[in-house]
């Protein structure tokens, strides 16, 4: 009994010692999510900046399924029925929606991680500033992206790891939320790389940060916030960027395209990641993909990490999917409306480039232009001529682009075009021009002056089967050895300096009521530039320089500009016209869309009307909401 | 005496002195006669004459006989029985011959004397040996000529010696715990005597935990599984005999597969992601064992512990109760091999009806006017089934004779097993050493499973005090086939299985001229594909033979043990026992995908495009557990006076587990390469790399206190504590205390009188706390992601890999810890013909440990969503158990015993920490992207309930208003889903009544988990013959019919797909049933609807059955005829499984759950094989057994059909 006792008494002596040893067992195949080495901290950096390439963020989702509901392309082929964001047809349970919000959140707390370890790091003090600079930038970024979608949203920017099992957290009103983001991105200006340095728009640069301060200062200038004040602060840094002298509009094409036009060439920058030229003159910020190989050496698997679907989903249609085509697949998803295709005057050389004028249709790289005016005989050369087609494919004007020289005799007009508006299988070109047009060109002085259409004809092509080619794919190099069928590499242009210039004017004429000489003039070099014209010369064609301009003129130029590059339609709803943009757009599709594409071209406008103040907004994932019990829906939703 | 005899069965305690009852037996005879010259020696002397002349060392101690001691001695050629007799004459010593030693031994007073008083008046001597029905002596039964006072017990090794008065004496045998047998002597003079055993009885000893205790001195509720009629049942695993064998312990099988996992639950279950028990085999503690590792034929016994008393010692492991398992071991006696064979044949029970070649036909004549609009006349099936020209009509088809894809999927099944085992000892060794093989073909082609295993165990006494025991086995058991099940596995990115597809596959070709059955892809398919309506070969486009031909999935498990025990006994009462144990579980899995599967085909379309991008794949995982065991316990075991006897226990333990986990796989192999098979994979590109390792620790410490008062009164008390790495420091250690009370009152003496009646009776109380610690090794911690690289940014080009956080821990992660009472009452009436055993328990657990999803917001979010462990709430589950077992008829020739049992079990949520009200889990459906809920575990209410809308039936053409242009438009004040509802469509209750029907008018749809379980067994043997009878049931479960949803629903859900033949007497204008929709075109839900089919309550259906599941017959050879060719025993058999079921059930087995809700703690590598190393939880098992919640029961989604089993046997013993 005793020695029971004593055995007894020995065990629970052992028992309570137990309790001190640790048991921990070191784990094999992760990291705690401490940072120690400067190693981890660049690594964890990029998984901050992989964010951006994430599928709902600049892979598609803010230039296509999420944001392309406006009045600039239309997704083919959808009904009102079609169920996505960007037609207004979706419900609180979207899970691209969610996705977004997951993303941003989750960059949000990658930064939490640095910036919770960043101090304790024994490294480089000035790579250390960048880094932290670079993390307090894009989180607030980040909360940019979140307070525009879906408006008040929670602030976190504690580590998670020290909430415990609590993530009830309220949403914080948009107010305070870009209180923080300017506060933020202003602490992190001082500390990031200048463009000098950095040497690339795809890295965090000071001009990136002012730049990206002048768009939310004008976003919070705007609806719904309203706070009119932060135009001046708008101004600020948008000259801050300008006055910097680091950039200016590209006025050549790159020297391997001669035949391009200036504009175009941040966007071949981006197809081609800039590998031909740093794209630090007009670029300030990029999203960045990768055009490495995929299958061999260093990049092996990081394939659908790296690239999106620019030049794809939305590029010039190529019926070819193999992994060997020569020019590299496009279904020509987005198509663009009659609406910004009418806003170009003649001889804006962004409207054939932003709406393609040609497609491809079989394996080659033979290009088919969807409807051309051809000049014959005559005596002369180089006339060209654009046709504009009416809904049901007659041709209504024909509008000369060039003169040409040398015309003694009226050339003989005929006209190629090219259907695209089936599904394309090879070697079956769709043709749908029922009656053939005539057309008589007038000639003066050796140029042609003017082509007269005799017969409309039907079934021609019409501004509705051109697909967007802002970036294209005939421009992909250093491709992998088995081209991705449905993605490419291309860079996304998150802000570029036309934006900047263009902000700038608009904040100046909201400053000063009517804009300064300098705010035209920031205007007035977008549109020279356009037209392939020197920057700081006045323009020798009229109707390029304007002398002043309405925010009207801003909003039409910054669609001409910077269509397709996902900021039209938070543009729209900072200027408050969105729903009066929709309405527009539908009485614009009824006179000028083709009744095969009204469905398409009328889906995101139709629905939208239906709850205009609901669909300005994103839902608050539904399932975020279950998870989280002190979050509220936004009203409709 | 008694229980000393009952414990050779269990080899605990140290036998150093074998206990002989009497003296003198026919087996001395045997030894040549012995003579000694007269004279006066001392014994000593005698004894080592009868070793020279015998070869017989006599054992003894000196405390029992003075071997100075002198005699006068004189014999010549005398028997040894006679010297033996004369020495120790009047010394009240018996002796008895074991091996090449004769043993002596204290005489017991009580027993010799009014016995064998008679003995010597008696005519004819008999002899003879009385043996347990396996073969193993039984000592101490008492030997009765019935009608007199003449009688004897056996001796150890089971032999006797009685004199009877005359050839029409009957001698009666009887023992406790066995069936007493009556023989009459006619002219025979030696007897073999085999002893039925009765499961059950009181003086059974039963293993526990860390030791043996008689059933009767048990305070806690455990039960024993009678493991003889369970082998009856012709299967591969214990498992699959289990279900209903045991009250309180639920075993639902997945489907038919082989080899399948089983949902295994001890008194109902946590919401915890797993709530499989623990395993203890032989000792050894394995939280996810393979089920299939062991021959259900090596297994000695298995209890079920259930209460907190009994598990509290397995601490913070045991919440979910424990099944201990112990394997055979050598017993005393001379070599016995026992060798069984059975083979015998398998075959589905029931199949589903897919409709006639005529229905199928008119169905899709039907989709093109479904598809057709005026302006544009659909007539793709009129051209593929029709030609007016050659007089092909749709009535052409009501004789056709279509392909029935069942019949060629389904084959005959066979199986066949082979086991032999050799078994012997003696009093200081004993060995037992068995073999096995099963072959099991299954009835899917190409599917089957196969055994390998061996055993081994040595018992080695080394002197009185230490003794040692080793256990060492092997088995190796591959599984392989496909697994149609397995479509319900979320994002295991398979389309389908060969089940679904016999049912869709269209079972006619049309005008053409394709072989449907020899093609390997349906020309129709492919034309969806090449015309782009179909942008990937989805939904089982592949011929299902084919697929089931070529699909190669082969999973290994290969399980190792070595387990070893040194025990030291001193001061008499303390032993000490040092026990070490290792466990290597391997598994290997095998897939690989030739041009000819789904998964691997090269089908192109005519742009050049290869749909499936991974061609031609396989891949093969590996993973390489190790399990280390430490034990030391110290036990006590003391009488204080006559009434008080305290038996104690106190130790440390140490286990320690790691796991290696390989993974790759490689895609797009080239063509030329597939015919090697898994060896082609190093001609493809490698896609997914994995190395994995992860490990735990638990330390403990436990005590236990048996405390038996007046004989009557036991209390036991028990504490483990617990330290585990699993959880963070600060949280590691766990404390488990229980206490037990029983009371035997039939014991006390004023109850005395009852005892005709009621001969026991106990009444039990046991309280107490265990955990469960179910979650990864490393749930408690934040992650990044495992492969560097894989969230990396292109800055100027330059690719930095990165690393992200994705899995959150939560460091305040601790045990779950469940908190029991339980009141029992044991009673045995009659003298032991009946016993009943009642048990009411309220388990209550609190801080359920789930991987809960937390908002995307914590930013750790990868695509299963943010998961984190919690300690999430609290669930009450209450039941009742009862278990009869009855002797009915017991006579000489015919006998029948009957057990009975029947459990209830509810479980209710309490309620969840964070504020949810409910936990919401959504089914998944091959070919749908619709992820709807159908399982709801709600606060307040049980912890499954199926979810949905309730079905109203069919709008009908009353419902609606027929405009002027000829459309439908609903009546005012109807509910709905959707403005485009037409005659026809499905109609739900509007619950909330606010018009229209959506997420908000869902309900529950009652439960998967049943009211009541039970089974009943019933045992006949008559003469030589014996019958078992085994039925099972279940009350009250529902089944949530998911073929239904894909085969009973839209017509279209799969294009040129067929259905159900109830499908035929769908709504049709014509013939306008409430209770299936119309047919609708290439629509996989209602119309309107994003995302497949609502779940309602038209897919719910009683899932009650009543199972006559097993039939057993067997027959014994006469003894004299064997005798005479050397064979104790053979014994013929025929067994039967799966006979009949009785359920409104209209699927094809309402036992049934193939939804699998991978625990990510418990998936190899992982995840599914394939995905990307991301769970990051670590895990240190692999297991068949695992990932099971009690969340998800009773879905019938594709299963692999059940099959009837019958076999034949021969069991023959040498």
């Amino acid at each position: 009994m005793k020695l029971k006792i004593q055995l007894l008494t020995l065990l629970f002596i052992s028992l309570t010692l137990s309790c001190k040893k640790d048991l921990t067992l070191t784990p094999a195949n992760f990291y705690p999510t401490t940072i120690t080495t400067e190693l981890q901290l660049s690594s964890q950096l990029a998984a901050v900046y992989n964010i951006l390439e994430q599928d709902p963020l600049y892979a598609q989702g803010l230039w296509g399924y999420l944001e392309a509901g406006a009045d600039e392309s239309f997704r083919n082929g959808v009904t009102s029925a079609t169920v996505l964001p960007e037609l207004y047809s979706t419900t609180n349970a979207d899970n691209t929606i969610f996705l977004l919000w997951r993303n941003l959140y989750k960059g949000i707390e990658d930064v939490n991680i640095i910036l919770d370890d960043i101090d304790a790091i024994q490294m480089d003090e000035a790579k250390k500033a960048n880094i932290k600079g670079q993390s307090i930038f894009l989180r607030a970024y980040y909360y940019y992206l979140l307070v525009t979608r879906f408006g008040d949203v929670p602030l976190k920017p504690v580590v998670s790891s020290s909430m415990g099992t609590n993530f009830n957290l309220p949403r914080a009103s948009s107010k305070d939320v870009y209180a923080y983001i300017i506060s933020e991105m202003t602490r992190a200006e001082g500390m990031v790389q200048t463009m000098p340095q950095a040497q690339s728009p795809t890295i965090v640069t000071q001009s990136a940060v002012d730049a990206i301060l002048a768009r939310v200062c004008m976003t919070m200038a705007g609806n719904p916030v309203n706070d009119a004040s932060k135009y001046q602060d708008a101004l600020k840094w948008a000259n801050k960027v300008i006055n910097s002298g680091l950039f200016t509009l590209n006025t050549t094409p790159l020297t391997s395209y001669p035949n391009t036009p200036a504009y175009s060439r941040v966007f071949i920058n981006n197809m081609q990641n800039n590998l031909n030229d740093k794209n630090t003159t007009e670029g300030i910020w990029d999203a960045a993909f990768l055009s490495k190989s995929n299958t061999t050496g260093t990049y092996t698997s990081t394939a659908f990490l790296v690239t999106q679907q620019l030049g794809a989903l939305m590029g010039i249609c190529d019926p070819d999917q193999s992994g060997t085509a020569i020019v590299g697949f496009s279904g020509g998803t987005y198509r663009v409306f009659p609406k910004l295709y009418n806003l170009y005057g003649s001889g804006d050389q962004r409207r054939d480039w932003n709406a393609a004028p040609y497609s491809y249709k079989n394996t080659t790289n033979t290009q088919y232009p969807y409807l051309q005016v051809i000049f014959t005989g005559g005596g002369g050369s180089g006339a060209s001529a654009t046709a504009f087609t009416s809904p049901t494919g007659a041709i209504t004007s024909i509008v000369v682009d060039n003169p040409g020289t040398g015309y003694t005799t009226a050339p003989t007009i005929s006209f190629a075009s090219y259907n695209n508006s089936t599904t394309v299988v090879s070697g079956v070109p769709p043709q749908t021009v029922t009656t053939a047009a005539t057309a008589t060109a007038s000639i003066a002085g050796g140029k042609v002056t003017s082509v007269t259409v005799n017969t409309p004809g039907l079934g021609y092509p019409t501004v509705c089967d051109r697909t967007v080619g802002k970036w294209r794919r005939e421009y992909e190099i250093n491709l992998p050895p088995q081209r991705l069928t449905a993605n490419t590499s291309c860079n996304f242009p998150i802000i570029r300096y036309a934006d900047v210039l263009l902000m700038a004017a608009e904040a100046d004429l909201k400053v000063n009521g009517t804009p300064s000489a300098a705010a035209v003039n920031y205007f007035n070099m977008v549109r020279r530039r356009a037209y392939g014209l020197p920057l700081t010369t006045p323009a020798t064609i009229t109707g390029v320089d304007y002398s002043t301009f309405t925010l009207q003129d801003i909003m039409d130029e910054r669609s001409r500009e910077l269509c397709f590059e996902g900021v039209r339609r938070q543009d729209l709803i900072r200027w408050g016209v969105m729903t009066t943009t929709m309405q527009n757009l539908l009485n614009n599709n009824a006179t000028n869309a083709p009744s095969n594409y009204q469905a398409a071209a009328n889906a995101a406008a139709t629905n939208f009307l239906v709850y205009p103040a609901k669909n300005v907004i994103f839902p608050i994932p539904v399932s975020e909401i279950v998870l989280d019990n002190q979050l509220t829906q936004n009203p409709g939703w | 005496m008694k229980k000393f005899l009952s414990t050779f069965r269990v080899p605990i305690c140290v036998l150093f002195f074998v206990l002989i009852a009497n003296t003198g037996w026919g087996f001395a005879q045997d030894t040549s006669p012995i003579t000694i010259q007269k004279g006066e020696v001392s014994i000593f002397e005698v004894f080592k004459v009868i070793k020279k002349q015998t070869g017989l060392t006599v054992f003894y101690t000196n405390q029992l006989l003075n071997d100075k001691e002198k005699v006068k001695v004189d014999f010549n050629q005398v028997n040894l029985s006679v010297v033996m007799d004369y020495v120790l004459k009047e010394k009240n010593i018996a002796w008895a011959i074991q091996d090449q030693y004769i043993v002596l031994k204290k005489k017991e007073q009580a027993l010799s004397h009014p016995i064998s008083s008679d003995q010597k008046s008696s005519a004819i001597k008999i002899q003879g040996r009385v043996l347990d029905g396996d073969g193993a002596p039984v000592g101490d039964v008492t030997v009765k000529v019935k009608d007199t006072q003449i009688g004897t017990i056996t001796s150890g090794q089971g032999f006797f010696t009685i004199n009877v008065p005359d050839n029409n004496a009957i001698l009666v045998f009887s023992h406790v715990g066995y069936q007493t047998l009556e023989r009459t002597v006619g002219n025979a003079t030696t007897f073999n005597i085999t002893l039925k055993h009765i499961a059950g009885s009181l003086d059974e000893v039963v293993v526990i935990a860390y030791g043996t205790q008689a059933r009767k001195d048990l305070t806690g509720a455990v039960s024993t599984v009678n493991v003889e009629d369970m082998q009856k049942a012709p299967v591969a695993s214990y498992i699959d005999a289990l279900a209903g064998r045991v009250a309180g312990l639920s075993v639902i099988s997945n489907d038919g597969q082989p080899g399948a996992g089983s949902q295994v639950v001890i008194r109902g279950a946590s919401v915890t992601q797993d709530a499989s028990p623990l395993y203890v085999i032989d000792g050894f503690p394995i939280e996810n064992m393979d089920i299939n590792s062991i021959n259900p034929n090596d297994i000695e016994s298995i209890q079920v512990l259930k209460d907190a008393s009994s598990i509290a010692i397995y601490g913070a492991r045991g919440s979910n109760g424990v099944i201990l398992i112990s394997t055979k071991r050598g017993k005393e006696g001379p070599p016995r091999i026992n060798y069984s064979y059975s083979a015998g044949i398998q075959n589905d029970v029931k199949r589903l009806k897919v409709m006639s070649p005529y229905e199928f036909v008119k169905l899709q004549l039907e989709m093109d006017s479904l598809a057709s609009t005026p302006a544009a006349p659909v007539t793709v099936n009129h051209k593929v089934y029709l030609d007016p020209t050659k007089g092909v009509t749709l009535d052409s088809y009501r004789n056709a004779q279509g392909i029935d894809w069942q019949n060629e999927i389904l084959q005959k099944g066979m199986v066949q097993s082979h086991s032999l085992n050799i078994n012997a000892g003696n009093a200081t060794t004993r060995y037992s050493l068995s073999g096995s093989y099963y072959d099991q073909k299954g009835i899917i082609i190409n599917t089957g499973m196969k055994r390998y295993e061996g055993r081994f165990a040595l018992d080695q006494t080394v002197n009185k005090n230490v003794r040692l025991g080793v256990t060492l086995s092997y088995s190796s058991t591959p599984t392989f086939g496909t697994i149609p099940a397995a479509n319900a596995i979320a994002a295991s990115g398979f389309g389908g299985g060969v089940v679904q597809a016999m049912y869709q596959y269209r079972p006619v070709n049309g005008v053409g001229s394709q072989n449907l059955l020899s093609a390997t892809i349906d020309s129709l398919d492919l034309v969806t594909l090449n015309n782009g309506t179909a942008t990937t070969l989805g939904d089982n486009l592949i011929n299902p033979r084919v697929q089931a031909e070529n699909e190669y999935r082969k999973t290994t498990y290969n399980t190792g043990v070595l387990n070893a025990f040194l025990e030291y006994s001193f001061f008499k009462k303390f032993k000490f026992k040092i026990s070490g144990g290792f466990n290597s579980t391997t598994l290997r899995s095998e897939l690989f995908y030739n041009s000819n599967t789904q998964q691997g085909n090269l089908f192109t379309t005519p742009a050049g495009v290869i749909t499936n991008t991974n061609g031609i794949n396989g891949q093969n995982a590996y993973v390489y557990n190790k399990n280390y065991l430490n034990e030391d316990i110290l036990s006590y075991k003391t009488n204080i006076g006559k009434n008080q006897v305290i038996d104690a226990l106190a130790g440390f333990t140490y286990q320690y587990a790691n796991s290696y986990g390989d993974f790759y796989r490689s895609i797009n192999i080239p063509t030329s390469a597939q015919g090697f098979g898994l060896y082609s994979l190093g001609a493809g590109t490698p896609s997914t790399i994995n190395v994995n390792y992860s490990q735990w620790q638990l330390y403990s410490f436990l005590s236990r206190v048996n405390y038996t008062l007046f004989n009557r009164y036991l209390f036991t008390a028990t504490i483990r504590s617990d330290g585990s790495s699993k959880f963070a420091p600060g949280n590691a250690w766990g404390y488990f205390p229980s206490g037990a009370f029983a009371w035997r009152f039939t014991d006390e003496p004023f109850l005395k009188s009852l005892k005709n009646i009621v001969n026991y009776g106990k009444f039990r109380v046991s309280y107490g706390a265990v955990g469960n610690n179910r979650v990864g090794d490393y749930s408690y911690a934040a992650q990044f992601a495992g492969p560097v690289g894989q969230f990396g940014y292109p800055l100027n080009n330059v690719y930095t890999k990165g690393i992200a956080p994705f899995f959150y821990g939560n460091s305040d992660l601790r045990w779950e810890t469940t908190k029991q009472l339980d009141i029992g009452f044991d009673l045995n009436f009659l003298h032991d013909r009946i016993s009943v055993n009642v048990d009411y328990y309220h388990k209550q657990t609190n801080d359920f440990l789930l991987n809960v999803t937390i908002p995307a917001l914590s930013g750790y979010a990868l695509s299963q969503g943010a998961l984190q462990f919690q300690n999430t709430g609290s669930i009450v589950n209450k039941g009742f158990e009862f278990t009869i077992n009855t002797t009915n008829i017991s006579t000489k020739d015919f006998s029948w015993y009957s057990n009975l049992n029947i459990s209830f079990n509810k479980g209710t949520i309490g309620s969840f920490y964070s504020g949810v009200e409910a936990i919401l889990n959504s089914w998944n459906f091959a070919g749908s992207s619709g992820l709807n809920n159908a399982w709801i575990a709600k606060s307040g209410e049980s912890i499954s309930q199926f979810y949905g809308y309730k079905w109203d039936g069919v709008y009908q053409y009353s419902d609606f208003d027929k405009l002027a242009n000829g459309t439908y438009v609903l009546k005012n004040g109807l509910p709905t889903y959707s403005t485009a509802v037409k005659p026809g469509d499905p109609k739900y209750k509007d619950l909330n009544g606010d018009g229209t029907v959506d997420i908000n008018d869902q309900t529950t749809l009652g439960s998967p988990l049943p009211i009541h379980t039970g089974g009943f067994s019933n045992n006949f043997t008559y003469k030589n013959l014996s019958l078992n009878v085994f039925m099972q049931w279940s009350y009250g479960n529902k089944v949530l019919n998911g073929n239904n949803v894909q085969f009973n629903t839209t017509g279209g859900y799969f294009f040129n797909g067929n259905q159900f033949a109830t499908y035929a007497d769908r709504w049709t204008p014509t013939n306008p049933t409430n209770d299936i929709p119309r047919a609708m075109y290439n629509i996989k839900g209602d119309v309107g609807s994003v995302g497949g089919q609502r779940p309602s309550s038209r897919f719910i259906e009683d899932g009650s059955f009543l199972r006559l599941k097993t039939i057993s017959l067997s027959y014994k050879l006469p003894e004299t005829l064997l005798k005479k060719i050397g064979i104790q025993n053979i014994s013929l058999s025929a067994s039967a499984q799966n006979i009949l079921t009785w359920t409104k059930y209209t699927g094809s087995d309402p036992e049934v759950s193939t939804f699998r809700v991978q625990n990510s703690a418990a998936t190899p590598l992982g995840g599914i094989p394939g995905a990307t190393n991301s769970s990051g939880a670590g895990n240190t098992f692999v297991s068949s057994s695992s990932s099971y919640t009690a969340l998800v029961g009773g879905f019938d989604s594709t299963a692999y059909p059940r099959a009837f089993t019958l076999t034949f046997g021969i069991n023959a013993t040498f």
